[in-house]
């Protein structure tokens, strides 16, 4: 049996006064591959915002890594919806890469290991190439592998996509989640993706959050169901058949 | 012509850009690249109320700027993240109790208040020898302490929430951060004054934003266009008899207006 690292029991979760998520329970463990699924404003984001610490349940517990998310979610690699990200900032890829470097860290310079361990996560990234250039400089699916190789370089055991296709050319699509499965043999991969098409062909198991629950499906058999409305995935067949309410 | 350069205010001109120019690429580039004008402006505006204060008390008047640019720059720095959207209206109050504190305290000082004038818009052909050492004391740590947290404030200015997911101290770095903007503040006060340091500050690093692909080529180019605009509108002031701080400010506007002109036309 695989080691637990990450475990989210009845966790609630409140915006603005609304209730975006409601008792949620999930559990992952080590070499666990997870698809998470949901409509929009399902609370999917702001479940790995939870995992990360970045925002705090009303209720509930969160263990990441045996530990409280602040202190685990150093060992968690993160790919973010780049919000806040300005495309246009002068700073090459490698520099971006390197951050992740800065772990705990008031301030430092660079030593031969981080450089080797940023070569090696852009190597991977088959970015070696793309290593002096600029954000606005490259394609949206070389954009993702720059902040995938970013997590990767400080030797994560769980890695945290947020919607990694985002912009990402279609034709490539299968090319990234084919390098995620490559990456799976050695972490742990949370992944959030609203092309369910896509995901279920690679993932190990699908979680769905709709706000008030997820339920956690394993291919084969049911690995947990929580919550009154639940939530059938079928392996063979990608449909996802939704009980209750569910805006597309 | 020649001749100028024997007269020590002129010198201690020269000197001053020169030390400006440096602290102006490093902090104005981080400024222009994090888009910071605002706070900027409000740490410049509430160092004025710093300096009325030396002045009500008798105080060298930059000692005043000093404490007060670096309490404003604190409280942002702490607030930020609490405030993120009250931000805009807390930095125009900031900016206005500054001005008013400050013209409030030179009302209540007896005599002359003709240094005023020079405070908000500068005088580099004043600077004399006990300003060019706090110039070069300020320009010192600025960049000594820029040198050191670079990559700190590289990875927090580019991507915030991933810098705390990797338990970096994110508002030490921004504390850290913004007392180097304050300290900058200051020492471009004498120069181009606190009403027209803001040009100073984003210009020349919006200029060399252009044409660099790094944070610390930015900063090198920013620094030099800085001292090119420093040193020909020293001169210039000099020359035709003008307010040099207006002059610096106007050169550097020129650059960027180039800038653009030479980047569109690639």
């Amino acid at each position: 049996m695989n080691k637990e690292i990450v475990s989210i029991e009845n966790i609630s979760f409140n915006y603005s006064g609304e209730k975006l998520l409601e008792n949620v329970s999930l559990k992952i463990y080590e070499k666990d591959f997870v698809g998470i699924v949901g409509p929009n404003g399902g609370g999917k984001t702001t479940l790995l915002k939870l995992i990360l610490g970045l925002l705090k349940p009303v209720k509930g517990k969160i263990t990441v890594f045996n530990s409280t998310p602040l202190k685990g979610r150093t060992k968690i690699g993160y790919l973010s919806q780049h919000e806040y990200i300005d495309f246009d900032f002068p700073v090459t890829v490698k520099e971006i890469v390197l951050m992740s470097r800065m772990q705990n860290k008031l301030f430092k310079n660079y030593s031969e290991q981080d450089l080797i361990a940023a070569e090696n996560a852009l190597n991977k990234m088959k970015l070696l190439e793309m290593k002096g250039k600029k954000l606005n400089e490259l394609s949206g699916g070389e954009k993702q592998r720059v902040f995938i190789a970013r997590a990767l370089a400080s030797n994560p055991e769980l890695l945290v996509l947020d919607e990694p296709l985002n912009n990402v050319d279609i034709f490539i699509q299968k090319d990234l989640y084919e390098l995620l499965v490559e990456l799976n043999k050695e972490m742990a991969i949370i992944v959030v993706d609203h092309n369910t098409e896509m995901l279920s062909k690679y993932v190990k198991e699908i979680a769905c959050v709709n706000k008030c629950m997820i339920n956690s499906v394993d291919y084969h058999k049911i690995k947990k169901i929580s919550g009154e409305n639940s939530v059938i995935i079928s392996g063979e067949n990608p449909e996802i058949k939704f009980s209750g309410e569910l805006i597309d | 012509m020649i001749e100028i350069f024997s007269y020590a205010f002129f010198q201690n001109a020269l000197i001053a850009s020169f030390l400006a120019s440096i602290a102006c690429g490093i902090i104005g580039s981080i400024i222009v690249v994090k888009r910071m004008s605002l706070i900027t402006g409000s740490i410049s505006h509430s160092a004025f109320g710093g300096l009325g204060l030396s002045y009500f008390l008798g105080f060298p008047a930059l000692l005043g700027a000093v404490f007060f640019s670096l309490i404003s720059a604190s409280f942002i720095a702490l607030i930020r993240k609490k405030a993120l959207n009250k931000m805009d209206v807390l930095l125009s109050a900031l900016w206005a109790i500054g001005m008013s504190l400050g013209l409030i305290f030179i009302f209540l000082t007896p005599g002359y208040s003709g240094d005023l004038f020079t405070y908000l818009f500068g005088n580099i052909l004043l600077i004399n020898s006990f300003d060019l050492i706090l110039v070069f004391i300020l320009d010192l740590i600025i960049v000594l302490v820029s040198i050191v947290f670079f990559n700190s404030f590289l990875t927090v200015i580019f991507d915030e929430e991933y810098a705390e997911t990797k338990n970096m101290p994110v508002t030490l770095i921004y504390l850290i951060l913004f007392s180097l903007i304050a300290l900058t503040i200051v020492l471009l006060i004498k120069i181009v004054g606190i009403v027209l340091l803001i040009a100073l500050l984003s210009l020349p690093a919006a200029t060399a934003q252009l044409f660099t692909k790094t944070l610390k080529k930015m900063m090198i180019f920013a620094s030099i266009i800085t001292l090119i605009s420093a040193l020909s509108g020293v001169m210039l002031a000099f020359l035709f008899n003008f307010p040099p701080g207006p002059i610096i400010v106007l050169i550097t506007a020129i650059f960027y207006l180039a800038g653009i002109a030479i980047k569109s036309v690639k």
